[in-house]
């Protein structure tokens, strides 16, 4: 018999308690250098132990986004081994999301001759995480090279009939479509094989409900910024239909213009929740829109449910959405961009 | 114990004379300041309202921005000595002031530079203790260049990506955070070893030039030359320090001064100026009017009219509340709740007699009352704290109750003598023997409270003619008639005396008022000869006020029950007593005396802060919320506020 996650549970729901507010993120965005709105973080939110042994009167951008980044990932650890759910494979949802994610970012560095670059970016609080080395991976300097570092894992055998061009160049989208592809199937029998019931159906949901969000943005950055068209959309997007439905999705890949896109939207049931979508609305807000649906969503599930997976999941969510508005309001900070740009771009939860 | 009455006055006078009026205003400690371009011009243009820059700012704020060290604040004084002293002369006197401090700031900044610096070096030394290296020969190489400073270990774990590198990374410490170390590269590489250190977030320290030999001598040497640092800067310190208690009294009459024509020009922006004369609105308690006209006899071209508040006045009166010595420290609840409406009910009398009854009830110990009394004294007389001056009044009504109860500091049977002496067989009312007649107590007095709160709705409503509150709504005589009715025939019931809920008596007071309730709205615009509109259908009507009315129904049952938490902390005191009773007598002989005080203190504390609070909660949710509204603006007299900070 399974021992009772309640403690986890009630962990969780005291680290969300501890995220930050919208004061917070008033003061944030009101801090005119970096190092002040570092010496705020270090001052008055959970990230004063992240940032308790820093100078922050001299921190780099980078560095503080590192720290701050390693942070996160600490923080899941931490509740992962708290009742030693790390044992149970679910739990490594967020570190296989990390390993396919540095997979990606060496594969693109590669094709772009950068892999010096890639070494910078490097998460280096994975290197003794990651089930392949990642200083090898660095270190390939062609996709053989790569697959090489990463045979003895489950992504080799998704990548490895991938053909390079006569360049050597590896076809990016496919790695990520087929990766991500991997990633959300793993996602979802892992958590068929170890739940059931409620905590099943809220993890299903949230799950359906991050792989329509994803395919909903990227298709329409593909239509407004390189005109895709509803073929291409359809082998390049995520072959799961979530809450949206096969036909809806297709409705929206089929839109003749980017405007169209918003158009149909409104008709699903994302686009209900959000009001003036098709009138007068930028890209990046309708982007932030969905992030907002997302968060209440997760907002919920971790107010109400009582399954220490759900309420992880849904925390390291809404703990992923306040890391990056930390980190946009840094770089905002960092190129003089207004307050009201910052307020522009952040979900408050 | 009301609200206290208001004159509302606007004053009139040639621009010349604005700033002496200002400056009585000021004086009498009595006005409450209005915008007069709301008050007196409204809808007329040719009315300007006075927005220059106050031309105090930038000198006050060159006064508050001066550093003058910890031990200096800022302070209230007397400035009638120059008072008469031209702006220009307090600049370039406080210039000279100005000078000179900023001079002895900018070498202790300099100092705390070099400091700074100095134990960089000499925490890069401390690291490199036990290396034993010619820090001059390593320093003075032409072909390689040496960096110190430390990595982040998180970035030292991708050194092993940089192997084919011509750099190397010795580390010779680890803080746990940071890998502590020098790098050397050759000349022709150490461009692009600094970009790759770069990138790893190595933070450099910059070892000052005259570092020559080993470690651990330099580490000494820079302890030495860092406690001279430390010392110049002490004196330079000390030094301003005295300058400061020198000139520190000049300075700050200079700021009192400033600040005192800062605040006063800023109350400019509440006048209005119409053909070369200015007004002024304002707000001043009746009883002080005459004397308040007594300020400005001396000024000939001003003139005052004065009218009752609220007659007129676009601006809502403020309010000042009238309270007795007994009361007056209860306005403290009544304020954090908000204060009434200029023509509201102050309720300050009721939350002092039922706060204090009600602490008295549920917290009844004769000692343990009279310590909380004490303690409230002190720190009223000592802090002016009118938390302490309330305590006062509750620890007495606790130590009254406890008389009753027979209890002190948890003794149930200490006073039985002095009951005996009296002529009682034992003491008025044992607790545990009588739980039935304290939880029926409890809710008959919080059934008398609640009476009384809708009893004073009623009054209110008549007042302020609001019928419709005051006949038809839940607070109002429909609501009273249905809950006295309600009551009186459970009481009955419960009495065994007979059964009052027959048929006429529940057509009559209970089914009448009821649909008196329901159609509340209606009633009230026929009552007002107004014409009833129905806001969204007929079917949103009767849904919305059968829910409402159920809810009034239900909330009269759940307020009446709340107040069964009286007897419950009757019994909770009781209770927690006897434990630190028992625990008293469970330890050694000798460590029983202290057991019993320390149960006494913590019991003193938790418990009386909990009833506190309780006591506060049944104010606010029970009664308040019948009657009361809290939406009053407080009487502020315009004042110089001698404070740092400019708004």
């Amino acid at each position: 018999m399974k021992a009772s996650k309640n403690a986890t549970v009630a962990k969780i729901r005291a680290v969300y308690g501890k995220r930050l507010k919208e004061n917070d993120y008033y003061e944030l965005s009101s801090k005119k250098k970096v190092s002040e709105a570092a010496e705020y973080l270090k001052r008055n939110t959970h990230y004063s132990a992240a940032l308790s042994n820093i100078d922050t009167s001299v921190i780099h951008r980078g560095f503080l986004e590192s720290l701050l980044n390693k942070a996160y990932y600490d923080q899941y650890e931490k509740l992962c081994r708290f009742q030693h759910l790390n044992e149970e494979p679910f739990y490594n949802f967020l570190l296989k999301r990390f390993e396919i994610r540095e997979l990606l970012k060496a594969i693109l560095y590669l094709n772009n001759d950068s892999k010096d670059v890639y070494i910078e970016s490097m998460h280096a609080y994975l290197l003794k995480k990651a089930g392949f080395d990642l200083i090898e991976l660095a270190k390939a300097s062609d996709f053989k090279q790569l697959l090489n570092v990463i045979r003895h894992t489950p992504y080799y055998n998704i990548i490895k009939n991938i053909e390079t061009d006569k360049n050597g160049t590896i076809p990016y989208t496919k790695c990520e479509v087929m990766l991500r592809t991997y990633y959300m199937k793993w996602l979802i029998q892992t958590a068929k094989s170890e739940f059931g019931g409620k905590s099943l159906t809220a993890l299903l949901d949230q799950i359906h409900v991050q792989t329509d969000i994803i395919n909903i943005i990227n298709a329409y950055r593909m239509k407004k910024y390189f005109n895709a068209d509803a073929q291409f959309l359809k082998e390049n997007m995520l072959p799961f239909y979530g809450r949206l439905g096969r036909d809806k999705q297709y409705e929206l890949f089929d839109s003749v213009s980017p405007e169209e896109f918003l158009r149909t939207l409104t008709k699903t049931s994302y686009g209900r929740h959000m009001e003036n979508l098709a009138e007068n609305m930028e890209s990046e807000q309708f982007e932030r829109e969905l992030v907002k649906l997302k968060c209440s969503m997760a907002r919920r599930a971790l107010m109400f449910s009582e399954n220490a997976a759900v309420s992880l999941y849904s925390l390291m969510y809404l703990l992923e959405v306040e890391l990056n508005n930390i980190i946009n309001i840094v770089e905002s900070i960092r190129y003089n961009k207004s307050k009201s740009y910052m307020e522009s771009i952040i979900v408050v939860q | 114990m009301s609200i206290e009455k208001m004159e509302f006055l606007t004053i009139v006078g040639v621009m010349k004379d604005l700033d002496k009026s200002l400056a009585k205003c000021v004086e009498s400690e009595c006005f409450h300041m209005a915008d007069a371009s709301k008050e007196v011009s409204a809808g007329n243009d040719e009315f300007v309202r006075i927005d220059d820059e106050n031309p105090y700012k930038e000198l006050l704020k060159r006064i508050v921005e001066l550093d003058t060290g910890e031990n200096f604040k800022f302070h209230e004084v007397n400035t009638d000595d120059i008072s008469a002293m031209p702006l220009e002369d307090i600049d370039s006197s406080f210039s000279e002031l100005e000078c000179q401090l900023k001079n002895k700031n900018i070498e202790i900044y300099e100092l705390s530079s070099k400091i700074k610096e100095c134990k960089q070096a000499m925490l890069q030394m401390k690291h490199l203790k036990g290396m034993n290296i010619d820090l001059e020969r390593l320093l003075s190489c032409t072909h390689i260049k040496v960096r110190f400073g430390r990595l982040p270990c998180e970035s030292y774990q991708k050194m092993s990506y940089y192997d084919n590198k011509t750099f190397i990374f010795m580390p010779y410490d680890d803080d746990g955070n940071y890998k502590w170390g020098f790098y050397f590269a050759p000349i022709d590489s150490i461009k692009e070893t600094d970009s790759i250190f770069k990138s790893l977030y190595f933070e450099r320290i910059w070892l000052p030039d005259f570092i020559t030999g080993t470690p651990e001598e330099e580490y000494s040497k820079l302890s030495k030359k860092n406690e001279e640092l430390e010392k110049q800067k002490n004196a330079v310190i000390e030094y301003r320090n005295s300058m400061i208690s020198e000139k520190g009294e000049l300075l700050n009459k200079y700021f009192c001064r400033i600040k005192y024509l800062y605040d006063l020009f800023e109350l400019r922006r509440n006048v209005t100026v119409y053909n070369n004369k200015f007004y002024m609105a304002g707000f001043v308690p009746r009883k002080r009017i005459q004397e308040f006209k007594k300020y400005f006899e001396c000024i000939e071209s001003v003139s005052l009219v004065i009218k009752p508040a609220g007659e007129g006045n676009i601006e809502k009166t403020p309010v000042r509340l009238k309270n007795n010595s007994f009361s007056k420290p209860f306005s403290m609840f009544v304020e954090m709740y908000g204060l009434p409406s200029y023509n509201g009910f102050n309720p300050t009398m009721l939350v002092a007699v039922t706060y204090t009854l009600l602490f008295g009830i549920m917290f009844g110990d004769l000692g343990q009352g009279l310590i909380i009394s004490l303690v409230g004294y002190f720190l009223y007389r000592k802090k002016g704290n009118l938390l302490g001056a309330i305590l006062q009044r509750v620890g007495l009504s606790s130590a009254f109750f406890g008389l009753i109860y027979g209890s002190v500091f948890g003794f149930e049977h200490a006073l039985d003598p002095l009951y005996k002496f009296i002529g009682f067989k034992h003491k008025p009312l044992e607790i545990m023997d009588n739980t039935m007649f304290i939880l029926l107590g409890a809710i008959v007095i919080g059934v008398g409270i609640i009476l009384i709160s809708i009893i004073i709705n009623i009054f209110i409503g008549f007042k302020h003619k609001n019928y419709s509150e005051a006949l038809f709504g839940n607070n109002g005589i429909a609501g009273l008639v249905l809950f006295s009715s309600l009551l009186a025939g459970v009481a009955v019931m419960m009495t065994g005396k007979g059964n009052l809920f027959t048929a006429p008596y529940i057509i009559c007071l209970i089914v009448i008022p009821l649909i008196i309730m329901f159609f509340r709205e209606p009633l009230g615009c026929i009552v007002l000869r107004k014409k009833f509109k129905l806001e969204s259908g007929i079917g949103d009507f009767f849904a919305s006020n059968f829910f409402e009315v159920f809810e009034f129904i239900l909330g009269y049952a759940t307020n009446t029950l709340s107040f069964v938490r009286i007897g419950g902390f009757i019994f909770s005191h009781a209770g927690m007593m006897s434990v630190v009773m028992l625990l008293s007598e469970s330890v050694a002989k000798g460590a029983s005396p202290l057991v019993i005080v320390i149960g006494n203190i913590f019991v003193m504390g938790m418990e009386g802060l909990i009833v506190g609070i309780q006591v506060l909660r049944l104010e606010f949710y029970e009664v308040f919320s019948r009657f009361y509204d809290g939406d009053g603006q407080p009487f502020e007299p315009v004042k110089i506020n001698y404070d740092k900070n400019i708004d």
